[in-house]
């Protein structure tokens, strides 16, 4: 299994160059049941990073442009009336997938965002009075431009906390964009990606991961992270109970692609900024220098090997 | 603590350079520490803090970089040979608070590390405290507290650089309040010895009496509402006309100016001074009502001290007092700061002590060259009055009766001709009354000198002491009558006897605002702004009696009343010390089983194993997990590589995977057997 994942990881990395830690923290996200929001400048390997992760995983997959004129039930799917059977028949929508990606989410109109995100949340929808369930296994990758980009909608905060992470791409190395500039003229095919897992796998994988062992010492220092970030020092949201869960998921996902079968503060610091910082810190601003400030400073404040200390 | 060791080296890793805020802050503290110097700084050393300021701002801002060597040079050079030709006239400490100005502006330009950001922040310290040299009062304390503020919150911001300013300064407040009792008792405890070089004085000229006086010295005084000293009375203050606060007595006089020793009578000059004030020889001392009080001089740069008539005893707990031999008090050292005295005086207006024939003549001694027409006056007097008081009394009344009027701004007299005053002008301040009274006594064979000093003072109601400001400065005479010894007379009295009854400040400022109508006047006078005024300068009052004039004997003093209270209370004291470290120990106690019973055996041999390594200097951060420590661990101590490995897996194991009971108890020991092999090779590395 392990190698299973390693390969992955690979396959993807050859694909999105230099962003190790952020492919791995998108797979760990999958693997533990969680949506991924990407936010970034546009053209920074937003959408290739999540193309890449749904041919590597096998998974059906399609993609929707939201723009301002996007209704939901673009999204979700209508019932048309048909002639010939003299009924209603449903065309489904892009959600339909096992894979969907949500690309520019906040170019959308908030109306069909909460469609797109009530989705999300209940794994179902329903569309004329009758309920459809959505595929197994299920995933939002949504990208995101940066707030003062001109025509966006800011998610609000409690459809932001529906995403168990938050990526930031971040430029290139120059060692990576000098390999990203030779060998990117014209698209990479994604037809020609190797397919590592079958979905099957994958929900064996998810059950995995929500057997790793969380030891008493490591659940501690979850509850003293998050009581930290309601102490009202660091002007930020204090994280909710449901941050904590998806952080424990979050890091369950991480030790396992570590190979690992309990939990370790380790993993828990490799996540927490990633599922925290859109929980504490919804506005998500380039222009300030210190993005992931709060978090970095909530890690710092909590001794990691008896939190009871601090 | 964590946090700071982890930014220092983080700073290690990269290029070194301080943060955007504290960049800011920088700036800021650099020119609110110059400012407070600024009334001590020369023009061109002003000039150059504005510029350097803008010059830093310009570099925050990015308009221009950072100035290469030669410009730094340049600029270093220029300055030091401003200082060294302004140096002259700057005098040992200007000039010296000249170039720690100058360096401290200086420093900014090359802040490379850590260490040089470091100085900086102790040079802006030090630059800020020595504005204390110059002004002492409460309100400019608080003032040096509240920049004290902000250069502290620049050495926080380069630990805590994300902080706001107002955390930052937050922050810093509560970590001054927590250090005021370590202050307390520093202040209080600290021996104050006297420093072992003699400090250069700050200032030369001084606002105040001078021992040399001319007609028309005092009245540049009249305006000046400098204080001079303050005087808290044990028992009840004496009447306003018996506050005649003597200073300085003077006995020659060269034609147009008096002196306290002219300068060719050599032979007479030290001697008196040393000469202790024989008490004894004054008859009816014992009868006479006497009055406490203790003065608060400010510092004159001048030795002279102030008392009343007749001063029978004194005594300072800083400084040797010297009870000269006319009656006057002064001090063994220059008063370069606040000095407080206490004197004991018996309340008169005569002194009779018999007269020696030196101290006679010279007290006769009339100059020969000016004034010729005083002198004839004085012995056509003579001839008219045989007796000595009446002759005094016929001049007080002719200032009196005839068309003599006080002002402050009297007709120039050509060469100081007192005669001029006497027969023609009739138009003067005291000094021209005293000296011309005096003068005219010498004619007339009666013994005269001239006195110096102080008249009335204005009462603080809310402190209960009275403040002598210089525009106080009065001079009256005194005459020596057979049977009666020294006597004071105030001609000045005599020519608008309200004035001193009054006090001169109240009839001054009334002249003063006839002179100039102006709105600051008024407002001077305006009931509610003496109001205030009195309460701040009582505030400050005792701000100048308990805390700059606190000396080593006060200091003795406190220490000896603690001591006195713990050996009268022993008993009560030591029970209640003996209560207080039992509840403590209790507490402590407490505390560990608390944490104890908290952390796991696991845990606990971590921490030991920590503060071993703190021993070898490997510090856990606090957001440190366990094997991040082990690599710094090993990063510094590449030998304890293995015994470190083992235990922190030992340690995870036991700590983060699920372990069945007796699988724990297995791991336990195996763990303690590796702490105790990684405490001896730690110990024997130490």
């Amino acid at each position: 299994m392990n190698e299973l994942v390693s390969s992955v990881i690979h396959q993807i990395e050859q694909v999105v160059i230099g962003k190790k830690t952020q492919v791995k923290l998108a797979i760990a996200c999958i693997f533990a049941k969680g949506h991924l929001l990407i936010e970034d400048l546009p053209g920074m390997g937003k959408t290739t990073l999540a193309h890449t992760l749904a041919s590597t995983l096998n998974l059906s997959y399609q993609r929707v442009q939201f723009t301002s004129d996007l209704l939901p039930s673009d999204v979700i799917g209508v019932s048309i009336f048909d002639t010939q059977t003299q009924s209603f028949k449903l065309h489904k929508g892009p959600i339909f997938n096992q894979l969907v990606l949500a690309d520019e989410i906040n170019r959308a109109s908030p109306k069909t965002q909460s469609a797109l995100l009530e989705a999300m949340e209940e794994s179902r929808v329903s569309i004329d009075g009758s309920t459809y369930q959505l595929p197994e296994p299920f995933f939002v990758i949504a990208t995101q431009n940066p707030l003062f980009h001109s025509g966006t909608y800011s998610l609000p905060e409690s459809q932001l906390d529906r995403f168990m992470m938050r990526l930031s791409l971040g430029f290139p190395s120059i060692e990576a964009e000098k390999k990203i500039l030779t060998n990117a003229f014209g698209a990479i095919d994604f037809r020609t990606l190797k397919a590592f897992i079958t979905p099957e796998q994958l929900i064996e994988i998810q059950k995995q991961v929500q057997h790793i062992y969380i030891s008493d010492a490591v659940l501690d220092y979850v509850v003293a992270l998050l009581q930290q970030s309601r102490g009202g020092e660091y002007d930020v949201n204090p994280l909710s109970p449901r941050a904590g869960k998806a952080l424990i998921s979050a890091a369950k996902a991480w030790a396992f692609i570590e190979g690992r079968d309990h939990l370790l503060p380790d993993d828990i610091q490799a996540v927490f900024v990633a599922v925290c910082q859109h929980r504490l810190n919804p506005v998500f601003d380039m222009s300030l220098s210190n993005i992931n400030d709060a978090s970095q400073r909530i890690i710092n404040a909590v001794d990691a090997i008896s939190p009871s200390l601090t | 603590m964590d946090d700071t060791i982890e930014i220092a080296a983080k700073k290690q890793q990269v290029q070194w350079s301080l943060a955007k805020n504290t960049q800011f802050l920088l700036m800021i503290t650099l020119a609110l520490n110059c400012l407070l110097l600024i009334l001590e700084l020369s023009s061109w050393l002003i000039a150059f803090i504005v510029i350097s300021v803008l010059w830093q701002s310009c570099i925050y801002f990015k308009v221009i970089s950072q100035p290469n060597k030669l410009i730094k040079m340049l600029v270093s050079i220029s300055g030091l040979i401003l200082l060294a030709l302004s140096a002259k006239g700057l005098g040992l400490l200007n000039s010296m608070v000249h170039l720690l100005v100058f360096s401290y502006l200086l420093k900014p330009l090359e802040i490379h590390a850590q260490k040089d950001f470091y100085i900086q922040v102790l040079l802006g310290i030090f630059v800020l405290v020595t504005s204390l040299v110059f002004i002492q009062s409460l309100y400019f304390m608080l003032l040096i507290l509240l920049v004290l503020v902000t250069n502290f919150m620049l050495l926080m911001s380069a630990f805590k650089q994300t902080e706001s300013y107002k955390t930052l300064a937050k922050q810093v407040s509560k970590t001054l309040v927590k250090s005021l009792p370590l202050a307390l008792i520093l202040f209080i405890g600290f021996p104050k010895i006297a420093p072992f070089w003699q400090m250069p004085s700050a200032k030369n000229a001084e606002v105040g009496l001078s021992d040399e006086v001319k007609v028309g010295d005092i009245a540049n005084l009249a305006l000046s509402n400098k204080l001079a000293f303050r005087v808290e009375f044990e028992q009840a203050p004496p009447n306003y006309q018996q506050m005649y606060w003597r200073t300085l007595v003077l006995e020659d006089f060269d034609g147009s100016k008096w002196y306290q020793q002219k300068k060719n009578h050599r032979s007479w000059q030290r001697q008196p001074k040393r000469e202790e004030a024989e008490l004894s020889l004054i008859s009816g001392l014992s009868t006479l009502p006497t009055v406490s009080y203790q003065i608060i001089a400010e510092p004159s740069y001048q030795k002279w001290l102030f008392a009343l008539n007749v001063m029978t005893d004194a005594s300072s707990e800083q400084q040797k007092l010297n009870k000269n031999v006319n009656l006057t008090l002064s001090a063994e050292k220059i008063l370069n700061s606040v000095t407080s005295y206490q004197v004991t005086s018996a309340l008169t207006n005569q002194v009779n002590t018999p007269l020696s024939s030196e101290v006679r003549s010279r007290n006769l001694a009339v100059s020969v060259t000016n004034n010729q027409q005083l002198v004839a006056e004085g012995k056509r007097l003579r001839e008219l009055y045989s007796d000595d008081l009446n002759l005094v009394n016929a001049v007080l009344s002719r200032f009196n009766q005839q068309n003599y009027h006080y002002t402050l701004n009297p007709p120039l007299l050509s060469n100081n001709n007192l005669a001029e005053f006497y027969f023609d002008t009739k138009a003067g301040f005291c000094e021209h009354y005293a000296s011309s009274f005096t003068y005219l006594m010498r004619s007339a064979g009666i013994p005269a000198r001239m006195v110096l000093g102080y008249m009335g003072g204005e009462y603080n109601e809310r402190g209960n002491y009275f403040s002598i400001y210089q525009r106080d400065a009065h001079a009256w005479s005194e005459v020596w009558i057979k049977g009666l010894g020294w006597q004071r007379i105030d001609p000045t009295a005599a020519v608008s006897p309200e004035r001193v009854e009054r006090g001169f400040s109240q009839s001054l400022q009334q002249e003063q605002s006839l002179l100039s109508s102006d709105f600051l006047s008024s407002f001077n006078t305006s009931l509610w702004f003496s109001q205030l005024r009195y309460m701040l300068e009582a505030i400050d009052y005792q701000w100048t009696k308990w805390v700059v004039g606190y000396s080593i004997n006060d200091q003795i003093n406190v220490i000896k009343h603690i001591y006195l209270f713990f050996a009268e209370y022993k008993s009560f004291l030591a029970t209640l010390s003996l209560l207080l470290i039992f509840l403590v120990v209790i507490f402590i106690v407490l505390r560990i089983k608390h944490k104890k019973s908290q952390h796991s055996q696991t845990a606990l041999l971590l921490y030991q194993l920590m503060s071993l390594a703190t021993k070898v200097g490997v510090v856990k951060n606090r957001s440190m997990t366990i094997d991040q420590f082990a690599l710094k661990f090993i990063e510094k101590k590449p030998t304890f590589k293995l015994a470190i490995v083992r235990f922190v897996d030992g340690y995870k194991k036991l700590q983060y995977q699920a372990l069945s009971s007796e699988e724990k108890k297995k791991e336990l020991t195996n763990l303690k057997h590796l702490y105790q092999q990684l405490r001896q090779q730690i110990k024997h590395e130490i």
